[in-house]
């Protein structure tokens, strides 16, 4: 059985590369990813689960990393957008101009992304159901659209 | 920032949870189990929930995933919402929990944290209630099996240490028909002003509730009236008798339009199984 | 080359997408303290006592401070504001003591361990409640803050300010009117809900230098006000803005900027960083305005508008910062888009115990569009007229007066030509209300809107233009990328004057206050036409300097050259001629003399006869520029329990010349979006004790991807004579027309009046439920 008191040190597999923090149980995955491992590109929105603006990838799949402590991710590979070189999505974004501000991205890519591993030809209903889980306030959402569906042709070699 | 400082224990089985906890107890500690944490750690970092350990159960292999034999098909307390909603068995499980909260934080929601919760919706419930589900507890003294219903009244009745391990629902209710209505203030992404889930099989209309009143519930006095009432006006007239406790008024609605909503959604399921024979 | 009317991306777009982009709260380093503020848990109380004795002990902690330490008046008009409660509180979540430790969590462990005893006193919940007779003061000692002249505070009242407007003859207006309606409008307070939450660093060097870095849009405020409140030298105090997560308004003005300093000066100049959590941001710092109005609105029955009679009271909140500028801005625009002859408007800046209003997309022009363009549909009724018909009629147009009587000049818009493309869009001619065959009522809402902005007379605008070896171009101008695209217009609009690529043009992102050319800020949708205007000016100024160079080169007057493509060269003999980038930096002689020396174009703008007003009638002429439109909406509601969804929403605006378009329809459609989050489903809700109950983001709903209306976006081009290549702001005005047509259609479409925001399924079906 595991456990952990007090400050420890915790070994998390994140973008393919074994990193060293030491941590306390009560610290969040996002605190660590940003304050101990240099890893900005998830941001605070909310810290209650609401926005979506920390969206990493564990094993693939989208977490809040807002409300997963960062002991649990102990065993498990996280993908932050620093992992995220030259995706479909990313090449999207860009061309369609997804964002203004930009703080929401990388939780929206994040998402997006592992949207389209999962279910390639995702249809409108599977776009609503997984990108409802972040917050822009800057655009309509139609770019962000576009560009999964922009996305989903570059990655379907169209 | 959560302000307070717990200790974190991730047992490998059953037994290892059970003693952990009873360890910490003895220790005059305060232990919680954990599963997808999202509620623990949102009430912890707003101080409303404290502790002194977290007992995390993900790890334990019993309570992943789903599986089939011959009396029924069981799921994993630590299922998370997407999985269960993956897993084809029961379509309608998928339907009604499909609806909680968003896509992202249902990878991290699980069956078992979601239906032993504080909020008062737990969604979850629902199908497990109308499929007479078996619940799995688990505690020092080893695991045991009793009729969901029995265990569930306003909250599942669990004594200190014990820990859901899963659910088992029978291999007949394959057949049953099914359906649910869900009403939201404004945003999908909201706890519902109301969410009613029903099923039809032989031994006629089943129905939950959750939304409606400070928890949620399944009452057989209102099936057994509903299954022996025709008229459908008379039904909406008589219903509050069967509902176990007054209707919610809070910040999200007031009592008299979760009533209305409650009336209106009553009405359609009962049109659409006069429909379905 | 062209450059304007191209959509251009992103300067930043790479940055953004990687993650790589910092926000101020992504930085961070060793010697960082951490500050954290302890908020009031009533909203109205005297303070009885502050025991700090707990927290001070703490471990890491450096200091505590309470109001008492901090004997200042905060307020960007009106300077009623400490920057931690003394001896009262006036709102729920108002600050009344903070502490510096040097981490976070022991900063918030000290915050916890402060206890505040509390008297409660009672509660104003709602500007009716403030202006009774006998009503409490929420601040005595009005008559001792100090305000600028255009602001009126009523003291011994609740009234914080109060904008008249007297034009022509109310009582003739109205004797002239064949029909006339009556009605009363209201929205509560609510939050901007930008993604990323203030945030301010501050430090004070050994010289006494002050630097602070903040998620400003308004740097040279901060920096202005930092001067006024502590009597600070202003060369001595730099503030550096970063990218920013999103304003819309919420970062204008001074934030947490004052309190931050004073952190630091609490800890010997050490450097702190304040960061708010997503509750502070929503309830401490200040949010969206509300209001309380009533309108009559008289006009014949052809429907000529004759009379308007407007009182607007404004939901302050519990100090003034923005809003007494709001509520003056809405006097203003009052009539909104439409040629009314007699007006009569007070507006009311009224304090009241909520959190207090600073700035919001559309100041003080979404408020007011609300109010007429439901009058506009009531009073259409009334006529039995189409409501597009009644826009068209009394459509503003070149040569009208406003309601501050000054003429709307030759650059006015064309509003009916947006008119008609919006009801084109939506289809307006094919019916405005249908019942399908489900029962579902589909159904459509129009509104008009106009914009100017409201600023001081003397706003301005700087532009430095330097070049590099290869002959591209930097750009520096002070205005703040806070997502809207400015510095990628500013390219566009320099690459333009300079017929070379955009490529070729660096533009400076952050803002630092002691490096860049002075400008107002970033806001009221001035940006692009002032920003713009300063770089054409530096621009004009980097072509004469290049022009007196090379004419020595290459022997012949100035006035015979022309510099275009990356090249000066002689009008009419384009083969003569030589690299900008031989010039630019000096022009260096096969011998290895140098003439000429570096080129720095310099540029400025500062707005044109703008005047204030007159206090008795509101006469005066205090708009830069009018931004005309027209939008419209399109519901799905299902009558029984008024559930509905959004399927369209147009608009159509005059912008004077698209310079990118991409970034223009993103940001009309991101305002059509807020807007439509605002009028469906936002806003606090208190309790009778004044405590915001809807304060994180899983109660407080914001529009969704799922939400998205389909959106129909069109331009009218009637070029702004002033404005850079004749464009005009576009910012914020996509939020203005919104929440009347959204209300406009439901009220349609269930045959009720909906004069109240937010329009939730709960609230259409009561109403209709007690009308019958
Ligand atoms: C963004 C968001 C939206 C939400 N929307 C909804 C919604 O629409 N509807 C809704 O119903 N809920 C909603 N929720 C709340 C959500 O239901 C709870 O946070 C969730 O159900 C808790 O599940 P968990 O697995 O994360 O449990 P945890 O947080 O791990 O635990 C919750 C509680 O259950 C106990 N527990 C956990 N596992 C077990 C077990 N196996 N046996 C016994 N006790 C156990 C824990 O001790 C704790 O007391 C939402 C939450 C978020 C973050
Ligand atoms: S910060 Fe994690 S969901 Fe908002
Ligand atoms: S781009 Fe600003 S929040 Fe999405």
């Amino acid at each position: 059985m595991k456990s952990y008191k007090g400050y420890t040190q915790l070994v998390l597999r994140i973008n393919g590369q074994m990193r060293k923090a030491v941590v306390s149980p009560n610290d969040t995955l996002l605190y660590v990813l940003r304050e101990k491992l240099g890893l900005t590109g998830a941001k605070p929105g909310c810290e209650n689960g609401d926005c979506g603006a920390c969206t990493v990838l564990m094993d693939g799949k989208p977490v809040k990393s807002c409300i997963i402590l960062a002991v649990e991710a102990e065993g498990h590979e996280i993908t932050t957008i620093e992992g995220l070189k030259d995706t479909p999505i990313q090449r999207a974004f860009v061309e369609e101009s997804a964002f203004q501000c930009g703080y929401c991205t990388p939780g929206f890519i994040m998402n997006a992304h592992a949207m389209l591993n999962t279910v390639p030809d995702a249809d409108d209903h599977t776009i609503k159901e997984w990108l409802s889980s972040n917050i822009c306030r800057c655009t309509g959402y139609e770019e962000i659209k576009r560009a999964v569906a922009k996305a989903q042709k570059i990655a379907g070699g169209v | 920032m959560i302000s307070f400082d717990f200790e974190y224990y991730r047992p490998d089985d059953i037994k290892e949870a059970a003693e952990v906890y009873a360890q910490l107890q003895k220790d005059g500690k305060n232990p919680l189990y954990f599963s997808g944490g999202t509620e623990v750690i949102t009430m912890a970092r707003k101080g409303t929930l404290k502790f002194d350990a977290l007992i995390d159960l993900k790890n334990i292999k019993e309570m992943n995933g789903y599986r089939e034999d011959e009396d029924g098909i069981y799921f994993g307390a630590n299922m998370t919402l997407n999985e269960a909603a993956e897993a084809k068995v029961f379509p309608f499980i998928g339907e009604v929990v499909r609806t909680i909260g968003d896509h992202t934080i249902r990878n991290r929601i699980t069956l078992g944290g979601n239906i032993c919760g504080r909020l008062p919706y737990r969604e979850a419930l629902l199908p497990f209630l109308l499929y007479d589900a078996q619940v799995y507890i688990a505690g020092i003294n080893g695991k045991k099996a009793l009729p969901l219903n029995e265990a569930f009244n306003k909250r599942l009745s669990l004594s200190a240490g014990e820990f859901v391990v899963g659910f088992k629902v029978a291999g007949k209710f394959k057949n049953s028909k099914y359906q649910s209505i869900r009403k939201v203030r404004t945003s999908e992404i909201d706890y519902p002003l109301l969410h009613i889930a029903s099923i039809k099989d032989e031994e006629g209309i089943k129905i939950a509730v959750s939304g409606l009143c400070a928890f949620p519930f399944r009452s057989y006095e209102l099936e057994k009236y509903v299954n022996g009432t025709p008229n459908t006006v008379e039904i909406i007239n008589n219903v509050y008798r069967f509902i176990p406790a007054s209707v919610k008024e809070d910040n999200l609605a007031t009592a008299e339009y979760r009533k209305a909503l409650f009336e209106m959604s009553l009405e359609k399921i009962l049109e659409k199984w006069g429909e379905v024979k | 080359m062209g450059s304007i009317g191209i959509s251009v991306v992103r300067r930043e777009a790479k940055d953004k997408v990687e993650g790589r982009l910092k926000y101020l709260n992504d930085y961070s380093s060793p010697d960082l303290l951490y500050g954290a503020i302890k908020t009031s848990t009533f909203a109205h109380a005297r303070i009885k006592s502050i025991d700090i004795s707990e927290a001070i002990k703490m471990p890491g902690v450096r200091a505590v401070l309470t109001g008492k330490d901090l004997p200042y008046r905060f307020g960007i008009y009106l300077g009623d504001k400490p920057p931690l409660a003394i001896d009262k509180v006036r709102y729920f979540g108002e600050p009344v003591a903070a502490v510096v430790a040097d981490s976070q969590r022991e900063a918030d462990d000290a915050v916890e361990a402060i206890k505040v005893e509390y008297e409660p006193l009672e509660v104003i919940n709602s500007p009716t409640e403030a202006l009774a007779e006998s009503a409490v003061l929420i601040h005595e000692e009005m008559d001792q803050y100090a305000h600028i002249d255009a602001i009126k505070p009523e003291p011994g009242t609740n009234i914080a300010n109060r904008t008249k407007i007297r034009k022509g003859d109310i009582k003739e207006g109205f004797e002239k009117s064949d029909v006339i309606i009556e009605e009363t409008f209201s929205f509560p307070p609510s939050d901007h809900v930008a993604m990323e939450t203030r945030a301010a660093v501050a430090e004070i060097l050994g010289d006494g230098r002050i630097v602070i870095h903040s998620t400003t849009q308004a740097p040279f405020v901060v920096k202005n006000l930092m001067g006024a409140y502590f009597g600070v030298d202003p060369g001595k105090v730099t503030v550096i803005s970063h990218a920013i997560g999103g304003g819309y308004g919420g970062k204008a003005g001074m934030q947490l900027e004052g309190l931050v300093y004073l952190l630091s000066k609490a800890v010997e100049g050490r450097k702190v960083k304040l960061v708010n959590t997503r509750d502070q941001d929503m309830i401490t710092s200040p949010g969206h305005i509300g209001l309380e109005a009533k309108i009559r609105l008289g006009a014949t029955k052809e429907g000529e508008l004759m009379a308007a009679e407007i009182l607007f009271m404004f939901d302050s909140g519990a100090y003034a910062d923005y809003a007494v500028n709001i509520s003056r801005a809405a006097a203003i625009g009052c009539t909104g888009p439409y040629r009314i002859p007699n007006v009569w408007c007070d507006s009311l800046c009224v304090y009241t115990n909520h959190p207090f209003a600073t700035a919001y997309r559309g100041f003080g022009h979404i408020e007011l569009a609300f109010v007429i363009e439901r009058a506009m549909d009531i009073l259409a009724d009334k006529l039995h007229m189409d409501p597009v018909e009644l826009r068209l009629k009394n459509a503003i147009a070149k040569g009208d007066t406003t309601p501050t009587q000054s003429v709307m000049d030759s650059n006015t818009g064309d509003l009916k030509a947006c008119i008609r493309r919006t009801a084109e869009m939506i289809g307006w001619n094919e019916g405005t209300r249908i019942i399908a065959e489900d029962g579902k009522i589909r159904a459509k809402g129009f509104g008009c809107l106009w914009k100017a902005p409201a600023m001081p007379t003397n706003t301005d605008a700087g532009a430095i233009i330097t070049f590099n070896e290869d002959g591209s171009i930097n750009v520096h101008c002070g205005v703040v990328e806070i997502g809207q695209g400015i510095k990628t217009a500013f390219a566009q609009i320099a690459a333009e004057k300079f017929g070379i690529d955009v490529d070729q043009v660096h533009v400076i992102m952050d803002v630092n206050t002691s490096t860049s050319p002075h400008d107002w800020a970033t806001a009221a949708s001035r940006g692009l036409m002032m920003g713009g205007r300063a770089i054409l000016s530096a621009c004009e100024d980097a072509i004469a300097q290049i022009k007196h160079t090379a004419a020595q080169v290459l022997k012949c007057p100035e006035e015979d050259l022309h510099v275009w493509g990356g090249r000066v060269f002689v009008k009419d003999e384009e083969h003569i001629g030589l690299p900008v980038k031989d010039v630019a930096l000096g022009y260096v002689y096969p011998d290895g003399n140098a003439i000429g020396g570096q080129v720095i174009g310099r540029g400025k703008y500062i707005s044109r006869r703008l005047t204030g007003i007159d206090p008795d009638t509101g006469k005066g002429n205090p708009a830069l520029e009018w931004t005309l439109g027209a939008e419209a909406v399109e519901v799905e509601v299902d009558p029984k329990d008024c559930s509905y969804r959004i399927l369209k929403a147009a608009c159509t605006m005059d912008v004077g010349k698209l310079i990118n378009p991409t970034m223009a329809r993103g940001q009309i459609m991101g305002g059509m979006a807020m807007a439509l989050s605002f009028s469906k489903q936002e806003g606090f809700e208190f309790n009778d004790r004044g405590q915001v109950l809807n304060r994180d983001l899983r109660s407080y709903k914001t529009l969704r991807i799922g939400d998205a209306p389909e959106y129909l976006v069109d331009f009218v081009e009637t070029p702004q004579g002033d404005g850079p290549y004749g464009a005009r702001g576009l910012g914020e005005q996509g939020v203005i027309g919104i929440p009347g047509a959204l209300a406009n259609a439901l009220s349609r479409a269930l045959g009720v009046p909906y004069n109240h925001l937010p329009l939730t399924p709960e609230s259409l079906w009561k109403k209709r439920r007690d009308n019958g």
